[in-house]
């Protein structure tokens, strides 16, 4: 795999501010990769970097090789798609998708085929004509999209295009987003801080907080291996465990907890005994269970969401353990019943305390 | 009871608009009557004033001359304010921009009075002599605030995203001041300068200061009057008005398309 795109030791001062801080990361050509944060944790700069309406305070900034770092916006092979799509308010939408064209010096003819085929891959032929404002939201960021694909750029920046669209219009958008980088095998670099988006769309996640990337991988890496209980918690609900180390034996690791020690597969470095560490385990992967449970305590809440039920187990006076599953799963469960809860161990995820 | 408390308020509305309004309606009215006088019942109607009017040299002169000013004051003034105002919003640090968008807005509040005599005595320190030129001048600097102030409101709402996009579709800095921001601002522009003009037209206690032998129409309004009442000053204030309430309104027509 190619880099499409290097991030070299990239830092950013915003004054006395840090906005990133070292970041190195690459995005391999044909990749849709999501940086993935809440607000402020510095992936929109990182995509203005790559974009070039930033310049790095330290770092370089490669794209397919070639040094883009001192490179103005207008000289680089990306375009951005920006959050409210920034369509020009006095031209036509062929006029809006065909402006990169015109600069670059096309000729008409080229422009209009190219204009013609650029609305069909965004499913808007015949809305040539219409006015930026004559447009819905999911329109205008189609019009948007087709207007930063039409230059063909070696990477397509996408920075939160679809925020500002409700829900379903929202899915619908994401799955075409990906049918269409899938079939154009095109870089898409897509910034978001809605971590389903991120886990429906992307190849690789980059999951950012306070100006670093904290851990990159497949969504299904992500989810499953988180590294931090940072990630664990950004990611999905997760249900936490503090304690200490007991014993390390036959790769698993014994964590002494408020609520018992369990036996956790061993990943990462050794540990020592005694370190503080935390378990984590995924409401979706505890089970109510009489034999071989590992846990019990008095249901506080039982949250009806359709397809699932999510039940709320009270361990001990700090601490609500969270199961979550099929609605006839819990059954006959009631608030104030003691319930007994297990998983299989290799569910369970061993993290260090990063305090989080 | 009921009928009074009705009437009273529209009665007092009706007052004030009588207040406001009747100076000006008594003016026009009577640049079209044939008596000299201002006198009721009205005996005729007549366009003669307008005629002798403009057949007085020294009137065309003054109304050339006004326009002239009106001229360079909305070029100068419109382009001027409207520069001013796009670098202004796009300033990062906030203090910065609210002080000095309050300093730009300062001469308007000055009174007129210390502005005509501070320029005169400031032209005949640097020798220059009274005129047309010294009078520009001050038009320019009276009517900026009040461009700075309109184009500041509309670009308020500007979205400089577009611009950036246009950078990210490969358009230099001056290409894309070109194809998105000029059109886009080129209505409220339009507007300010609209404004200037009118500003500049009526203008009176600065040029009176600054113009020297010259006459603007309002200073020639001024003169004759004080030889007592030529029914052709209300021709001329009634064609000064026509031509103000028409910029006025064309300046917030313009205005009224938002910048997108």
């Amino acid at each position: 795999m190619t880099a499409a795109v290097e991030i070299i030791g990239v830092r950013k001062l915003f004054g006395a501010t840090t906005a990133l801080e070292r970041v190195d990361f690459e995005v391999g050509a044909g990749e849709f990769v999501s940086l993935l944060g809440a607000s402020g944790c510095g992936k929109s700069t990182l995509l203005r970097i790559i974009a070039g309406f930033e310049s790095p305070s330290e770092g370089r900034v490669r794209i397919h090789g070639e040094d883009v770092t001192n490179l103005p916006p207008e000289r680089r092979p990306t375009n951005l798609v920006f959050q409210r799509g920034a369509l020009f308010p006095h031209m036509t939408v062929r006029e809006n998708v065909g402006y990169g064209l015109k600069v670059k010096g096309w000729e008409r003819t080229r422009i209009n085929d190219r204009v013609d085929e650029m609305l069909a891959l965004v499913r808007l032929e015949g809305f040539g004509d219409r006015e930026p404002d004559q447009l819905s939201g999911g329109q205008a960021q189609r019009v948007a999209l087709a207007r930063a694909l039409a230059s063909e750029p070696q990477v397509l920046l996408l920075d939160e295009p679809l925020s500002a669209l409700d829900l379903k219009l929202r899915q619908q958008m994401q799955l075409e987003l990906r049918a269409i980088q899938k079939r154009l095998g095109a870089t898409f670099v897509f910034v978001t801080h809605d971590q389903t988006e991120a886990l429906v769309m992307s190849d690789r996640i980059a999951i950012m907080n306070n100006g670093r990337i904290v851990q990159h991988g497949t969504p299904r890496d992500i989810y499953r291996r988180p590294k931090s209980v940072f990630v664990s918690n950004f990611i999905g609900a997760t249900n936490l465990l503090r304690g200490t180390v007991a014993s390390v034996e036959n790769g698993r690791t014994f964590l002494q907890t408020g609520s018992g020690t369990h036996a956790i597969p061993a990943t990462g470095s050794p540990l020592r005994v005694g370190q503080l560490m935390v378990l984590s385990v995924r409401p979706e992967a505890v089970r109510l269970q009489g034999e071989g449970a590992r846990v019990s305590g008095l249901v506080t809440e039982i949250i009806y969401q359709g397809n699932n039920v999510r039940v709320g187990t009270r361990l001990d006076p700090d601490t609500i353990f969270w199961a979550e599953g099929r609605d006839d799963e819990f059954d006959g469960i009631a608030v104030g019943d003691t319930v007994a809860l297990g998983w299989a161990e290799d569910a369970a995820t061993i993290l260090e305390d990063d305090g989080t | 009871m009921v009928a009074l408390r009705k009437i009273l308020p529209a009665a007092f509305v009706s007052l004030v608009v009588a207040y406001l309004y009747a100076p000006i309606a008594v003016i026009v009215i009577f640049s079209f009557t044939t008596s000299p006088r201002l006198s009721m019942p009205i005996e005729g109607l007549t366009l003669a004033w307008y005629a002798n009017a403009f057949a007085n040299p020294l009137i065309s002169t003054a109304l050339r001359n006004s326009l002239i000013l009106a001229i360079i004051s909305a070029v100068l003034s419109g382009a001027m304010g409207a520069a001013f105002a796009f670098w202004l919003v796009t300033l990062k640090r906030a203090r910065v921009q609210a002080t000095l968008l309050t300093a730009s807005l300062m001469p308007a509040i000055v009174p007129l009075l210390v502005i005509g005599i501070a320029l005169a005595v400031f032209f005949r320190g640097v020798g220059m002599q009274q005129g047309l030129l010294n009078a520009a001048i001050g038009h320019v600097l009276v009517s900026l605030p009040f461009v700075v102030l309109t184009m500041n409101a509309r670009l308020e709402t500007f979205d400089f995203s577009v611009l950036e996009a246009a950078r990210d579709l490969g358009a230099t800095p001056s290409r894309a001041f070109r194809d998105i921001t000029l059109p886009l601002i080129r209505p409220s522009v339009i507007g300010a300068a609209m404004l200037a003009a009118a500003l500049s037209l009526d203008e009176f206690v600065v040029t009176w200061f600054n113009v020297g032998n010259q006459q603007t129409v309002p200073v020639l309004v001024w003169g004759l009057m004080r030889r007592g009442i030529d029914p052709s000053i209300n021709a001329i204030a009634t064609v000064l008005l026509s031509v103000l309430v028409c910029l006025v309104i064309a300046s917030n027509i313009i205005n009224r398309k938002k910048v997108k």
